[in-house]
């Protein structure tokens, strides 16, 4: 008998649907030894292995990326935690773990949020994050006189991060803050670029812009 | 394979703590799973502006619910079924869900005049842009298989459906892979 030739059609079917977990090595033994031996002696399933090795290579992507993302998005999750915002009407009618559940959860919507910008942005997020504080959102409440050199921006939910970075670069400002629970990221303007009320009239003519406004220095506390 | 990230990490006892309101095993939790899930997600919907939002979806079912966890698979496998299950819902609501491509949809693209696909493909890898053409059900079984490196078995748990159905869904996804292949040579 030729060893190079499977004549039991039924057994190369049931070996071909199992190549692409042989090639991941994902079998149980006796599937494992039984594709092997399968293998050995077929032509036709040897080249499908190759082909399957190059898609299982080319799927092998580095993810060291995506855990430095993940990493600078907990950082803002657990400040959240700390600090919860919970509107008391949310949770005066739940059992006390329930509340506590239901405020961890309110915070944990609020850094995905501004994960899904540190992600776009994981350079300069990882950049120019570090250590700030999370910023409150100015209302009409809590109105001042302007911060010297400091904006709030919400950029447009799909403005690419080379575009923000551009964007950044053309007014000389420097992400210091956010994004906080409406998107609205803190920008610190180069002293050349200090003046708030000509960035902001700038800003607002981009179509990558939703929000631009000068900072009060009664609006947030923050450290300049 | 390459995800081989959770082979030192007890995953179910880190459930246990989140179950009991440990911060810090979350923060655990939501690094090791951030990666996987970042890239099953957007393998299946392709749709960057929406990833985010589905881990976060699917890691609050984890916050929420990790006492819903029975024990009976792997925890890997109780929350890549909850991230497919999240996309697909994801794929329809946005009027996305592209499970009906079919093959003929899938063909238009190989004799696209403009860009032709050797074009493309000169910069683009070719692998890539034909993992685009599957549907979503595909290319779930091809990144859990490929990068995640599991066993059918448990790919059919997550996806909720029969061994043999993973099995279906591989063969006609390497098919139209090698299509599109052969495609791409002839160019």
């Amino acid at each position: 008998m030729n060893p190079t030739i499977d004549h039991n059609t039924d057994e190369h079917e049931d070996i071909v649907l199992l190549l692409p977990w042989y090639v991941n090595q994902s079998l149980e033994p006796a599937e494992q030894a039984r594709v092997k031996a399968h293998v050995r002696g077929c032509l036709e399933c040897r080249r499908e292995l190759q082909t399957l090795g190059q898609i299982e290579q080319t799927l092998q992507e580095p993810e060291d990326v995506l855990k430095l993302a993940a990493r600078a998005s907990y950082r803002d999750l657990q400040r959240r935690i700390a600090t919860p915002a919970v509107r008391p009407a949310d949770v005066a009618g739940l059992p006390a773990h329930a509340r506590k559940r239901n405020s961890r959860l309110r915070a944990l919507t609020s850094l995905a949020l501004a994960a899904s910008l540190l992600l776009l942005a994981a350079p300069l997020a990882l950049h120019r994050f570090g250590g700030v504080e999370f910023l409150d959102y100015q209302t009409l409440a809590n109105r001042g006189a302007p911060e010297q050199g400091q904006l709030r921006v919400v950029f447009a939910p799909d403005l690419p991060f080379v575009k923000m970075d551009q964007l950044l670069r053309s007014i000389g400002g420097e992400v210091v803050g956010g994004p906080n629970t409406a998107g609205a990221y803190t920008i610190r303007l180069s002293a050349a670029h200090a003046d708030p009320r000509t960035t902001v009239d700038f800003l607002r003519r981009q179509p990558g812009v939703v929000l631009a406004e000068p900072v009060l220095q009664a609006a947030t506390g923050e450290q300049p | 394979m390459a995800d081989n990230s959770s082979d030192c990490v007890d995953e179910s006892s880190l459930l246990e703590s989140i179950h009991a309101g440990d911060t810090k095993a979350f923060e655990r939790f939501y690094v090791l799973y951030y990666p996987r899930l970042f890239r099953f997600i957007l393998r299946i919907t392709h749709r960057q502006d929406s990833v985010e939002e589905l881990i976060q979806d699917t890691l609050m079912v984890v916050w929420e619910k990790s006492d819903s966890f029975d024990h009976s698979c792997k925890v890997s496998t109780w929350v890549f079924g909850i991230a497919y299950r999240k996309a697909l819902k994801s794929l329809a609501k946005a009027g996305r869900d592209d499970h009906n491509v079919d093959f003929d949809e899938f063909a238009e693209v190989l004799v696209d005049p403009t860009p032709t696909p050797a074009a493309r493909l000169e910069t683009e890898n070719w692998l890539e842009a034909a993992l685009t053409k599957l549907p979503p059900d595909q290319r779930a079984v091809i990144e859990l298989t490929f990068h995640h490196g599991l066993h059918y078995r448990e790919i059919a748990e997550i996806l909720d459906c029969p061994e043999n159905t993973v099995k279906t869904r591989m063969f006609h996804a390497r098919k139209k892979l090698q299509s599109f292949a052969a495609a791409v040579s002839e160019d």
